[in-house]
């Protein structure tokens, strides 16, 4: 139905981003809280639209935007990953030096850009998403301004990101001069009809995927990934793991939903995601266990998470990939929510010494990152086991099983650096010269942290209700 | 005459291209892309658009170059830096690139021989180049604006000076 | 009438001096400087697709492209400056670019 309806949730979030930046300008308080409660009542503003347009299917601009349902459950987890965040950067801010009202007009940005990047079959409105979207994580992530890991975050994030958008255009043109289209299912039809030679098609979508798998930071392409969360903000952290990723397996959710085992050329495509999702496993994994810094073990974790997804992508499964979203927003969140936690004024404590001990010296903030711990390593009764679960039976049922085997060897090694940290917190004596006092005093933190805990138990013990959603929200493509 | 002033424009072009990788000086750097960016506007013109060649002239040649010439006369290095001497990344860089030529070539020449023949009556006039703006493309025009204000807020956040700030 | 296939072979030409250029280069502005390169090689590539297919899409695109550009330049040359403000060079042997 084509309906200006279709834009009101992504206006609803523009506009919280102007209103903030205005706010910023006339009042310049040196609070900046109420400008994130503003932002917050934009993104549930924003949600209650989405909520509304629920199974209407709205559209505008000629099928450039297109509100199915499946655009709307993502819109729902960009806001509710976007609350999270800026509850976590309430008190952080003033905290760390990064005490700029901006933030938040730039988070609402960047949620703007990925509403763009899901609801749109589009590859240019894609593209232009994507920089949106980018463009204000290169500014998120440099925020601590003084700081120079920061910096050099933005600078890295920034360089590689640029670079590999420079490969999407390229793509995009052979595409486009290949398909004549730009939209996804004219790129389908190429790809699945006719004889004639398709390799420049090919090597554009070859291009494509690379730009997405440096955005997404699949092996080989991940270089950027541990530096430019060590040294962002680590809330900006939390945001980059989470929903670049989400928006990104989105877009690649429509694009191959119905790609695969048409001909030859989708073979060569299928195989090629395989390797990057082996690599991906295996590799994050692996450099994960030599860390010592928390923050970059998380990183490293989040590249290994992708790999995961990737197997999704690969059995065509949509609801287990977007199951796996859904649980890994909530463990992923609650791990850097903790993080967050470990820190007080003008000091963030991120090494693995500075957790010996915190289980027992602070009971709520060691107790809920163990439990988003063992659900990132994949135990029941948590999200992460069922995630992993559905994804991998789903991939047995297409007959990926090697692919799976070393899935399962890869999430194996994974338990050993999770387990490494709930050791260290739970069985560790702290060192001496090495005191840790956090400030406790932070309840949206708490609130964040008792939310995700709800989520991870609730997906992981009931997943019932969120996935008859989810099911509704995949039937309509 | 056409084909002439391609290979001027081209070599032009490519030419800068390489001078801006063998110099030192980034002054001298940003002048030979302005070169280079106004020769791809002339191939632009060639293409029969007119208008994107006007636009690239104009916005890139004039107004990203001239913030690159500020950045660098901010940043103000007294001597060049030297090139990469590591044999191995010169190496990879050129394996990478040629690699990466020969694919496209091979792609090029499958696709292309298909869809040479006449080239359509489209010419780039503005008329014609707005009304698809603002119909066909008004969505993705819309969202450049959100982009730029994107960019503007962070480019500002990042280097702006507080009063108490030096 | 100078073949479509010459252009885009010079925008595949070019495009990759500018990958060259980017792991040649040792300071962060001519660094950014052969992004921009491989960009218009792309949007080189987008005009002689659109001709050869004989269609304005492509020429629209490129537009778009560019504002992308002007704005990655903006937030681009705003991060190289707060680097330099700090560490008072932009050389990337400075910056631990691409450690593992």
């Amino acid at each position: 139905m084509n309906n200006l309806a279709a834009l009101s949730p992504l206006l609803c979030v523009v506009l919280g981003a102007l209103l903030v930046l205005l706010l910023e300008v006339l009042f310049n308080k040196e609070n900046k809280s109420y400008l994130g409660y503003v932002s917050l009542a934009f993104l549930a503003g924003g949600a209650a639209l989405c909520v509304r347009s629920w199974n209407k299917l709205y559209s505008f601009f000629n099928g450039t935007l297109i509100l199915d349902n499946l655009a709307l459950f993502f819109f729902l987890l960009f806001s509710l990953a976007g609350a999270f965040i800026i509850l976590l950067s309430l008190k952080y801010i003033s905290d760390q030096e990064a005490n700029h009202g901006e933030l938040y007009s730039l988070l609402l940005l960047a949620l703007s850009g990925m509403m763009i990047m899901v609801s749109s079959p589009d590859l240019l409105v894609i593209f232009l998403g994507l920089e949106v979207l980018s463009v204000s994580c290169y500014a998120l992530a440099g925020l601590k301004r003084k700081d120079e890991k920061s910096a050099e975050a933005a600078l890295k994030y920034f360089l590689l990101g640029s670079f590999a958008s420079a490969f999407l255009v390229l793509g995009l043109a052979l595409l486009y001069g290949a398909a004549h289209s730009m939209v996804i299912s004219g790129i389908i039809e190429y790809f699945q009809a006719g004889t004639a030679s398709k390799t420049m098609g090919l090597i554009g979508l070859g291009l494509v995927i690379v730009g997405f798998a440096f955005k997404i930071a699949l092996v080989p392409f991940h270089m950027w990934t541990p530096d430019v969360y060590e040294g962002a903000p680590t809330p900006m952290t939390a945001f980059f793991s989470v929903a670049p990723k989400s928006a990104g397996f989105a877009v690649l959710l429509r694009i191959f939903l119905d790609f695969w085992g048409a001909s030859a050329e989708t073979e060569f495509v299928f195989w090629a995601l395989w390797v990057l999702s082996v690599l991906t496993m295996v590799v994050g994994n692996l450099i994960a266990l030599r860390q010592t810094n928390v923050k970059r073990i998380l990183a490293y974790s989040s590249i290994a998470h992708a790999g995961y997804m990737l197997v999704a992508v690969l059995a065509g499964d949509q609801s287990s990939l977007v199951f796996y979203l859904t649980a890994y927003l909530f463990m992923n969140v609650g791990a850097f929510a903790a993080l967050i936690g470990m820190s007080k004024k003008g000091k963030e404590y991120n090494e693995l010494e500075d957790f010996a001990g915190i289980g027992f010296k602070y009971p709520w903030i060691g107790g809920t990152f163990a439990v988003f711990l063992i659900s990132l390593a994949g135990f029941p009764p948590t999200a992460g086991f069922l995630a992993k679960f559905y994804v991998f039976s789903a991939a047995v049922r297409v007959g990926l099983v090697p692919l799976v085997v070393i899935g399962v060897l890869a999430s194996l090694i994974s338990v050993f650096y999770y387990l490494r940290i709930v050791v260290a917190m739970y069985m560790r004596e702290p060192s001496p010269d090495r005191e840790v006092t956090i400030d406790q005093e932070n309840p949206a933190l708490f609130l964040v942290l008792f939310l995700c805990l709800y989520g991870v138990l609730q997906l992981g013990i009931f997943p019932g209700n969120i996935l008859t959603i989810i099911r509704m929200a995949v039937s309509f493509l | 005459m056409g084909t002439l002033l391609f290979f001027l424009l081209g070599l032009l072009c490519v030419g800068s291209v390489l001078g801006m990788i063998l110099s030192r000086n980034q002054a001298h750097n940003a002048l030979l892309l302005v070169l280079s960016f106004a020769s791809l506007g002339g191939l632009f013109g060639l293409l029969d658009a007119p208008f994107i060649a006007a636009v690239q002239i104009i916005i890139y040649a004039g107004a990203i170059m001239v913030l690159f010439i500020f950045v660098i006369m901010m940043v103000n290095l007294k001597e060049g830096i030297r090139p990469e001497r590591k044999v191995w990344t010169i190496r990879l860089s050129a394996g990478l690139a040629v690699f990466l030529l020969i694919e496209l070539g091979l792609a090029v020449k499958g696709t292309l021989a298909s869809i040479r023949g006449e080239a359509g009556p489209a010419i780039g006039s503005p008329t014609e180049l707005g009304r698809l703006l603002f119909t066909d493309y008004l969505y993705p025009f819309e969202i450049t604006s959100i982009l730029i204000i994107a960019a503007l807020v962070g480019a500002i956040v990042l280097v702006k000076k507080k009063k108490d700030e030096r | 009438m100078i073949p479509v296939s010459y252009f885009f072979g010079l925008s595949l030409l070019l495009f990759a001096l500018g990958i060259i250029a980017f792991f040649i280069k040792r300071d962060l502005i001519t660094m950014f400087m052969a992004v921009e390169v491989m960009l218009n090689a792309a949007n080189l590539a987008f005009i002689s697709l659109a001709k050869a297919s004989g269609s304005l899409s492509g020429q629209v695109i490129v537009f778009f492209i560019i504002t992308v550009a002007a704005a990655e330049a903006a937030i681009g040359l705003a991060i190289i400056l707060l680097v330099f403000r700090q560490k008072k060079t932009i050389k990337v042997e400075e910056f631990r670019l691409m450690k593992g």
